[in-house]
This record gives C-alpha cells, sequence and structure tokens, in this order.
C-alpha cells in the first residue's frame, strides 16, 4: 500500500508572475504581484461584467471572456440566485449583507432584478471599514450611495432586523478578513429569513486550515452549521470541493461551499435539500 | 492538521547581467514564453508543494489596479484634504494620500496646469484632451478632484473637459465607461484602438497624454509622432528611455514587445513633427523603482542606464509649470 506523501512543516512561498522560457521546468524571470492586484482584479472584473451585462449589454459582449473561470471561483452566481429566491418572499424588504467585499452577489441581484422587471433593491453592506470604501464607491454612482456599516458597530447583528440578512463567510475568507461578527453569532441572531454561504469542512468538528495567504483558520463543519441553521427552518447546497486550492493540503478533511437559506417558508430552490 | 511554518522567498533573482541582455544592441533573438501568475509553495529541498493560480490576463489585472485608483481618487477624504490644502507639487508631495506621490498623479498635476493655463487664457472654454492608452479613464477622475478643490466645488470635469479615450482593450473601455456612465458621451469619447494604428486630424486635442503606454505598442516611433501631431499645445508623456546611444527592444512582465528610446530617437521625433521641444518634468531611474522586474531578461546592469522621463511635448513659450529643456 502507499503512503500517502510527507506534510512538511516549513514551506517557503512567493506569488507573482513566473515566466518560461516554453518548456523549460524553471522560471527565466520572476515578478511578485502586489496584494491589491491579486485580491481586487478578478472582483472589479467581475463586478463591470455584470454591470455591462445590464446597462450595455452589446459591449459586455465583447468583454474578455477568459476570466468565465475566475468567476466561477467567486460562486456569487450560486448565490446570489439562492438570495433572489429568498426575495421572492420579501420583495421590498433591504438586504444586509455581512463581508459583501466589493459588492458582486448586489450586482447579479440588480442584474436579476432589473431583468425581471422588478423594483431596485435597497442594500446595505456590514464589514471592515476598508472594504466599505470599495464598496460604496463602486455603487454609489450607479444606485445611490448604498449604506454600510462597520463591523466594529455594536448594534451590526441587531440590524438584521427587518432585513433579509446574508453572511457571506465565503467572501471574507477570499478577501483575507477576519470577521469580527462570527458566523455562529450572526446564525444565532437572525429571525429569517436569511442566507450563509460559507466555507465549511467536512470534519464532524471545525478544523485549522492555512490558507494561501498564510492566514490560519478554523473552517466551521458542514454537518454542526446545518443543525444550528435547522431551528429556523433550512434548506441547503453544498458544492464540495469549491476552490480547494485556496487551501494549503494539510491532511484534514475535504472543505467546500455551503450555501443555506434560513427560516424561509417557500419551497426551497432547485438543488437544494431540507435539512 | 499540519501547521505550517511560511517564509517568502525569490524563485529567481535578479542577475548582474540579464539572461537576454545582448552585447550590441542591433542583436536580436527568438523566444517562445509561457507565463502564469500563481502562488508557489515549496519545501525546504526547493521541490514543488502547492500552486494556486490567480488571473494572469493583462486586462484582468490592469482592471485591479487602475479601478482600485479610481476608488482612491473619489474618496471623499482625498477632496477635503485638496481643497483645504490647495492643489500642488506640495500637497502631493507630502500628506496622508501616498498615492498622490505617485507617477500618474504627478504627470496629472502638470496637465490641470495646462489646462488651468487654457481657461485663464479662454475663460469658459472646454479643453479637450486624449488620453493616450486610457484603461478605466482613471486620469478623468483625478483631474475632476483637482477642479473640484480648485474651485470649491463649483467646476467638474465634466464641464470642463472634452476628454477622449484610446486603449486597445474594450474590457478596459467598458469599464471606463461603466465607471463615468454619468458623463454625457459625446464629451466622453472612448476609442478602440491599438496604441499605434490610429489617426486624429493634425492639432485635434489642446492637451495629450500617455503614461507608459508607448514603449509597448506595436510601433512606438510612430506612436510618438501621431500623439504630437495630434495635440495643439502640450502633451505629456511618461517615456522610458535608455542611456544607450540606440533605442532596443525588451520583453516586458506580460510577454509583450517593450521599447526603450534613446535620445536620438527623441531627437528624431522632434525632426519630423518640424516644431517644438522636449521637456524633463522629472527623471526616474528604473533601478530606483518599487518594481525593478518589469522586464524579462534584463539585468541590473542594463537597468543602470534606463529610466522613465516625466516627458513634456510642446511649441508654446510659456510652459505654466517647471520642467528643465532637453537638450538632444
Amino acid at each position: 500500500m502507499n503512503n500517502p506523501p510527507a506534510i512538511p512543516d516549513k514551506l517557503r512561498w512567493c506569488v507573482g508572475k513566473f515566466v518560461y522560457a516554453r518548456g523549460a521546468a524553471d522560471p527565466m524571470h520572476f515578478m511578485e504581484l502586489k496584494r491589491f492586484i491579486i485580491d481586487d482584479a478578478v472582483d472589479f472584473s467581475h463586478l463591470f461584467f455584470l454591470r455591462g451585462l445590464r446597462l450595455m449589454p452589446r459591449s459586455a459582449a465583447e468583454t474578455d471572456e477568459s476570466f468565465a473561470r475566475w468567476m466561477n471561483a467567486t460562486a456569487v452566481r450560486p448565490v446570489a440566485e439562492a438570495l433572489a429566491h429568498l426575495l421572492a418572499e420579501k420583495a421590498s424588504v433591504p438586504v444586509l449583507e455581512f463581508y459583501p467585499g466589493v459588492g458582486l452577489v448586489f450586482e447579479y441581484l440588480k442584474l436579476l432584478r432589473a431583468r425581471a422587471g422588478a423594483v431596485p433593491l435597497v442594500y446595505r453592506g456590514c464589514g471592515p471599514v476598508a472594504t466599505g470604501r470599495k464598496f460604496v464607491t463602486l455603487h454609489d454612482r450607479d444606485t445611490g450611495t448604498p449604506e454600510y456599516l462597520d463591523e466594529a458597530d455594536p448594534h451590526a447583528l441587531a440590524a438584521t432586523d427587518g432585513t433579509v440578512a446574508f453572511y457571506n463567510h465565503e467572501q471574507s475568507i477570499r478577501l483575507d478578513e477576519e470577521p469580527q461578527v462570527p458566523l455562529r453569532a450572526f446564525i444565532a441572531a437572525v429571525r429569517g429569513p436569511a442566507l450563509v454561504a460559507a466555507r465549511v469542512t467536512t470534519a464532524e468538528r471545525a478544523q485549522w486550515h492555512t490558507t494561501v495567504k498564510g492566514r490560519r483558520l478554523e473552517l466551521p463543519s458542514l454537518a454542526a452549521t446545518i443543525e444550528q441553521c435547522r431551528a429556523l427552518g433550512c434548506s441547503y447546497r453544498f458544492i464540495p470541493g469549491h476552490d480547494a486550492g485556496f487551501i494549503l493540503p494539510d491532511g484534514g478533511a475535504e472543505t467546500g461551499l455551503l450555501i443555506a437559506g434560513i427560516g424561509s417558508r417557500l419551497s426551497p430552490p432547485a438543488g437544494f435539500q431540507v435539512a | 492538521m499540519a501547521i505550517f511554518e511560511l517564509e517568502p522567498y525569490d524563485p529567481c533573482p535578479l542577475s548582474r547581467s540579464g539572461l537576454l541582455d545582448r552585447s550590441s544592441p542591433g542583436g536580436s533573438q527568438v523566444l517562445a514564453l509561457n507565463i502564469a501568475s500563481k502562488y508557489r509553495f515549496v519545501d525546504e529541498s526547493g521541490a514543488a508543494y502547492h500552486e494556486y493560480p490567480v488571473p494572469g490576463t493583462p486586462d484582468i489585472q490592469n482592471c485591479g489596479g487602475y479601478v482600485d485608483k479610481v476608488i482612491q481618487y473619489r474618496d471623499p477624504a482625498l477632496l477635503a484634504y485638496l481643497a483645504e490644502r490647495g492643489v500642488s507639487a506640495e500637497t502631493f508631495g507630502v500628506g496622508r494620500f501616498p498615492i498622490l506621490n505617485t507617477r500618474s498623479p504627478t504627470l496629472d498635476l502638470l496637465l490641470f496646469a495646462a489646462m488651468r493655463q487654457l481657461q485663464a487664457r479662454e475663460p469658459g472654454r472646454r479643453v479637450s484632451l486624449l488620453d493616450h492608452g486610457c484603461t478605466v479613464a482613471e486620469h478623468f477622475d483625478l483631474l475632476d478632484v483637482m477642479l473640484q478643490a480648485e474651485s470649491k466645488g463649483r467646476d467638474r470635469a465634466a464641464d470642463k473637459l472634452e476628454y477622449c479615450g484610446l486603449d486597445k482593450s474594450a474590457m478596459l473601455l467598458t469599464i471606463a465607461r461603466l465607471l463615468h456612465f454619468e458623463v454625457p458621451e459625446p464629451l466622453f469619447r472612448l476609442v478602440l484602438a491599438e496604441g499605434s494604428n490610429f489617426s486624429f486630424p493634425a492639432r485635434a486635442f489642446d492637451l495629450s497624454m500617455s503614461v507608459g503606454v508607448v514603449n509597448h505598442v506595436a510601433n512606438p516611433r510612430e506612436a510618438l509622432d501621431k500623439i504630437l501631431a495630434a495635440t495643439r499645445h502640450i502633451s505629456v508623456i511618461a517615456l522610458w528611455v535608455t542611456a544607450d546611444e540606440q533605442g532596443y527592444w525588451a520583453i516586458n512582465h506580460s510577454g509583450v514587445n517593450f521599447y526603450f528610446f534613446s535620445r536620438a530617437d527623441l531627437s528624431a521625433a522632434l525632426a519630423r513633427r518640424g516644431e517644438g521641444r522636449f521637456y524633463s518634468a522629472g527623471y526616474i531611474p528604473e533601478k530606483g523603482v518599487s518594481q525593478p522586474r518589469s522586464y524579462i531578461g534584463v539585468g541590473e546592469d542594463r537597468l543602470e542606464r534606463l529610466g522613465c522621463y516625466h516627458l513634456v511635448y510642446s511649441a508654446q513659450p510659456d510652459l505654466p509649470f517647471s520642467a528643465d529643456p532637453i537638450v538632444l
């Protein structure tokens, strides 16, 4: 029987452009990439691709399609469609998204609602102040200045009352943020309808992992998260292995993306199962 | 679960003499390249342990960098700072907004002074500006902030400028339009064209600018000629030059050919233009920059003879900012 490959405890790392003479294994040149290019490039491109589909459909069709694979890594489409499903029950209720990043889900919802002829959304974000400036700037000339709550605001969780609340744990991980509002506290606080998009482990208990950005983080367990949501009524979809390379291989259980709707009286969207 | 001890490393240190440096500037080489953008993790023996790809497409990477600039320029705190302290080289050079002390805003400041000079001569006139290699039109935003700051909010770029951005990327031009959707199209024209394959009437624009683009178009010398020909008053260009006698081609980090101009090239451009002269509003040696690895296979020896001129072209006798004539 083959033994699994040994896992080293020391790793050296870099991120940037590697240039190889064709066919060569070793690079002939390396240029480090700045973090803001790596972190923001996909999200900005994705956001304007979606906005282009809404406002300039002909021009958007010319947009470079090579980033489709990067858009998939953001998981915006399945998440936004799940949120749109919840909003069918509460059409005029504001949305409050925790950790929205630059607001990709918001942008996708604008597109879906414009196509359906629905009224514009009132959409609020909540997260780190630095991200909030991006969120507000990228949406204010498009939809009027959106509100953004500092995650450190002690009333942040209370602000979920009267909203369709959405916790984008997945986005906070991609952006290397360290949420001050924990996922468990969010699920405990909301009354529904609400949505959770969470990077989880399939292990029975939460597991610690290391991301490619070097952050140690504890991923919640799939089963435990579903169990916590079940009290309010929950339907969910699990995408195993979603963006798995973002986590360094460490011998732990498989990870994936959990999308869970909480407290909705509607029947689950296609592809979701009742917890 | 394993707990990793992580340490940064350089997989390909810059050497004294680059792999593609040539003994004679007239030489040529043919090379097929593969370029990959990624995180890479290796163990202590140097063996690959894990890789995670990140977007390598120039359009996507440019989107990240330039939209980020727009966000920084649109920060209300930046406008408040400039409104309080004034728009000047001093306020750009120090203060709590480090982005103002970078190449692109420094050139925008020159353009702003040129705009003000033209508007002082002919109050109420709109100034036409060609932005060659405009990406997402972030220069429009900083000019807008400077106008607002100096006029206490009365003036906006949309009221004072007739902007024309040119870029070869349909994706970036779409984003430029979407970021400035409220500006009427006739006053915010976007042209999809390769950077040396365009045509404007002679003296079509009061002002022109090109920040780091002329060097990597298909035909850099022709592009420079066309920009100068399309300019009525002042052109501001970030242009990379070599102290070598002849200009030469290199390859940049995106695998794109990149031409380093020589002083002889500049002299020839002026001769073809038949009027005006070049000025230097600044010169930044390539070895002093934060990213000295923009060129594949160029070693430290050659980098020492490279730099970027903040080049100004004008035929008018009175420049509205400080710049030294370049003796060619």
